[in-house]
């Protein structure tokens, strides 16, 4: 694809987002594809972030032990993380809040990366999302309990953009939040192409992948990290950051929000899933392994 | 009635060699199925796409960035249009 495209860059939620879309795509559908993508994220980002303390988030996490009322959004998302949670067996964990805040990730990463690089608190298990009450538009925590939808928010986000902004009109669009990107609408044919970075190096390239249709996402142990062993993935067992061999999972699904469970679950589960979804890990002995088809057959 | 004697006198002898002892020879030439083929099934392969295919493949890129030589073949790798690494 090279340079065939058009593209324009935000930043939103932390991180750098961009709109890639058809190079024929004129000036006024570009910028009504545009206007929609950094509005949901506006949006979004509004409610569900939980560094702000007039969001939705923030607000409910305030009355854990109580009933809440909760827009239809904020509570589909919860249904899809509790969902998530279910189906993972809790791998995915939407309660890993404390967990989070006690290894250190209390701050916006940059001000926690310009701090102290040290856990706050001995770690410990997580797994109350099975105490979670929604019931329909009200929902009630558990006492004591915080949600944290960093690991699907950012994804449901980039759906809910890639599909607004075809409807602006262009033949397709690529959301990319952070490396977290869902493809909408009839792809180019001989597809788009996804650099997947080296976890040690951003800048260089472990391998391409030809894209043409769905969601890719990946998570890392390697960033938003600040300090040794202390990064953003809990391992919802033990409370503390994840340490499983598989230091990088990229994963595809139909939806972003769908990939990111699985690239988290990954990361977490570590090679077993090979055998469930779609996936390139990354090892902490340096070997790189899919189980997607490559251009010559099967790789593994 | 002259019928029914006569039928039965018919049967007697066939109810009797139905009924005597075999030898063991006899019995294993019974028992081995007499195979008739009537058509013959030419049997085809059917193979199902996994569950888990998905709209994507890789391209592996031998060394670093973009415009490096892919290893699956002599050209050179188109530039990556964007990057996954984690977030």
């Amino acid at each position: 694809m090279g340079e065939d495209v058009r593209r324009h860059r935000f930043r939103a939620m932390g991180t750098d987002v961009t709109l890639l879309t058809d190079a024929g795509v004129t000036d006024g559908t570009m910028q009504a594809a545009t206007g929609r993508v950094e509005s949901i994220f506006a949006r979004e980002e509004a409610r569900f972030s939980r560094f702000r303390p007039e969001s939705e988030l923030s607000r409910v996490n305030a009355r854990s032990g109580a009933w809440t009322p909760v827009s239809s959004s904020f509570a589909a998302l919860v249904a899809a993380a509790l969902g998530a949670a279910e189906r993972t067996g809790g791998r995915f964990d939407p309660t890993v809040l404390g967990a989070v805040v006690s290894a250190g990730y209390d701050r916006d990463l940059d001000e926690v990366l310009a701090g102290a690089r040290v856990a706050l608190r001995p770690a410990r298990p997580c797994g109350r999302w099975v105490e979670i009450e929604l019931d329909g538009d009200r929902l009630r925590l558990p006492e004591g309990v915080g949600l944290d939808l960093g690991g699907i928010a950012k994804g449901w986000t980039v759906d809910l953009a890639a599909e607004a902004a075809v409807e602006a009109g262009p033949p397709w669009a690529l959301v990319n939040a952070g490396g977290d990107l869902r493809l909408a609408g009839a792809a180019p044919h001989d597809g788009i192409r996804v650099a997947v970075e080296d976890p040690d190096d951003p800048a260089e390239e472990l391998m391409q992948l030809v894209l043409t249709g769905g969601a890719v996402a990946t998570s890392s142990t390697s960033r938003r990290a600040w300090g040794p062993r202390l990064h953003h993935l809990i391992d919802p067992s033990t409370g503390a950051p994840a340490a499983t061999g598989v230091i990088q999972a990229s994963a595809w699904a139909p939806t972003c929000a769908e990939a990111e469970v699985i690239s988290t679950w990954a990361l977490l589960e570590g090679e077993g899933t090979l055998d469930r979804f779609p996936v390139v890990l990354v090892t902490d002995d340096g070997r790189v392994v899919t189980n997607l088809d490559g251009a010559e057959g099967r790789g593994v | 009635m002259a019928w029914v004697t006569g039928g039965l006198a018919f049967a007697a002898p066939l109810g009797a060699l139905a009924a005597s002892p075999k030898v063991a020879g006899a019995e294993r030439a019974e028992q081995a199925p007499q195979l008739i083929v009537v058509r013959t099934i030419t049997r085809r392969v059917v193979v199902h796409a996994a569950p888990g295919t998905a709209p994507i493949r890789y391209v592996y890129v031998d060394g670093s960035s973009s415009g490096a030589p892919a290893s699956t073949g002599s050209t050179t790798a188109p530039s990556a249009a964007t990057s996954t690494g984690g977030s």
